[in-house]
């Protein structure tokens, strides 16, 4: 951004990048053959829903062309940070659908002028015990794993403590590099704590 | 520059933008003439000639050169500004999985800027800045009546505000600014350094309405900005800390020690701000943000 530019706040905004969406298959290949984790078929998309009537239209639109294709089942969900997300599920599990559904969501909602409101896509994998997130940054065009550490240790308020596995973390971002984008600023990988979806 | 600017474009807001920047362009030209002036009068007519006589006795080159380092050694030092080390007193720097830095993470996320430090401070007001000490990452210094105070839609809209002072690097033309408006008072006549003074302020609060705009955009929520300006500037404290003082001109709020809508303030109006806003609902209600 030259000088001129920031002085007159002439920025452009950062136009999400939906592509590396559809390496996920085969990240999702290489987790089941190395870990042994599988898609739990549910996936989201989280956005930020801007005021006024345009963007009523918007969610009516994506509800609409999902139904119309016999699409998923999606529930809509706002988190305490104030942001939208859409929650897909595919029943039996299955990853490449779930991600065909996803850049649905995804283009009809950057088709609309609605772009700069992605913050990211999220889909969920299991050992059975273990569950993790690929975050997907749309504006950086990368993932990185969000790891909810798992295990019996409670807070004196009875609450569980909010800690991330970075041991799995850091294992799935070595195993996925051939296969995905991954985020290397790890100062990017914020924490999605009870993502709808997750 | 319609189809290029972050956003879309406000006509009204970039109009005023250019007059300021043309404004403080005139004035920095203003005192340059003005301090040359004053070095004419200090030096006297004799130096001039003593000049003069250098340059025909054959040295025209050696003058010519020196004048040259002169100017290459005072711009140098015109644009790297006055790198003053600001302790900021009472700032603790928010650890990773604090609920602020996940609300300033997410809004990064979403604008794709590298994030910046976060910290909280002691005012005896409600506000935000920012704040770069040599040396040192960008901080965004929270006040902790703002902190606990203020509802999380506003809080987020305060850090949006001020994240787009940090990505439109307003840190350092501030620093620029006041460099210029510093030097124009202590070397230039009253009536210029006046003039100067109220042209660089008035970029400055060209500077707030960017970063409002450029923010409510972002979160999608102009009416949240509405209320934390308001929310802000009606607690009443104000300031009289002159360490803070000028890291304060990049205030969420300027802090108040008389009314606003003087030439020299450093933020525009609540009432200027509030309509700048609603031409921002306007876009947001009728296409989508990027249209």
């Amino acid at each position: 951004m030259g000088l001129l530019d920031s002085i007159l706040g002439r920025s452009k905004p950062a136009k999400p990048d939906l592509d590396q969406l559809f390496g996920l298959p085969s990240a999702a290949i290489t987790l089941e053959a190395s870990l042994g984790f599988t898609s739990t078929g549910t996936g989201s998309v989280a956005f930020r829903a801007p005021e006024g009537r345009a963007f009523a239209d918007v969610q009516a639109d994506v509800q609409a062309l999902l139904d119309a294709g016999g699409g998923p089942k999606v529930d809509v969900s706002v988190d305490s940070f104030g942001y939208t997300w859409l929650v897909l599920r595919k029943d039996p599990p299955d990853l490449p659908a779930l991600v065909t559904d996803l850049h649905a969501v995804n283009s009809t909602l950057q088709d609309s002028g609605f772009g700069p409101t992605l913050l990211c896509s999220l889909a969920s994998f299991t050992d059975g015990t273990r569950t993790f997130g690929l975050v997907y940054l749309f504006k950086r065009g990368t993932f990185y794993p969000f790891a909810p550490a798992v295990g019996d240790a409670r807070t004196i308020d009875g609450e569980a403590p909010q800690r991330r596995d970075n041991l799995l973390e850091i294992q799935l971002r070595d195993l996925l590099k051939d296969d995905l984008r991954i985020e290397p600023e790890v100062s990017r990988w914020f924490a999605v704590w009870g993502a709808p979806g997750l | 520059m319609g189809a290029t600017t972050r956003y879309g474009d406000d006509a009204q807001l970039s109009r005023a933008t250019r007059l300021a920047l043309l404004r403080v362009g005139f004035a920095a030209v203003l005192t340059a003439v003005a301090i040359a002036m004053s070095y004419v009068v200090l030096v006297g007519i004799k130096g001039l000639m003593g000049l003069r006589a250098a340059w025909e006795f054959g040295h025209w080159w050696a003058v010519a050169g020196l004048s040259l380092l002169v100017v290459v050694l005072s711009v140098g030092a015109f644009l790297r500004g006055r790198v003053a080390a600001r302790r900021i007193r009472g700032a603790e720097l928010l650890p990773e999985d604090s609920r602020f830095v996940a609300v300033l993470a997410r809004l990064c996320a979403l604008a794709d800027i590298p994030r910046p430090r976060l910290a909280l401070v002691d005012l005896p007001m409600r506000n935000a800045f920012v704040g770069e000490a040599p040396g040192q990452p960008v901080t965004i210094y929270l006040s902790r009546h703002a902190a606990y105070e203020l509802p999380d839609d506003q809080l987020e809209a305060v850090l949006a505000h001020e994240l787009f002072h940090v990505a439109h690097g307003d840190t350092t033309l501030t620093r620029r600014l006041e460099r210029i408006a510093d030097t124009a008072e202590r070397r230039a006549p009253e009536v210029v350094s006046t003039y100067v003074l109220r042209s660089v302020r008035s970029l400055m609060r060209q500077r707030e309405h960017a970063a409002d705009r450029a923010a409510a955009l972002l979160t999608g929520r102009p009416s949240s900005m509405v209320a934390a300006i308001e929310a802000c500037s009606s607690d009443g404290a104000s300031i009289r800390d002159a360490d803070l003082r000028s890291a304060v001109a990049l205030g969420f709020v300027p802090p108040r020690e008389r009314g606003f809508g003087y030439p020299e303030d450093t933020h525009p109006t609540v009432a200027r701000r509030t309509e700048v806003l609603a031409r921002v609902a306007t876009t947001l209600g009728s296409r989508g943000p990027d249209a």
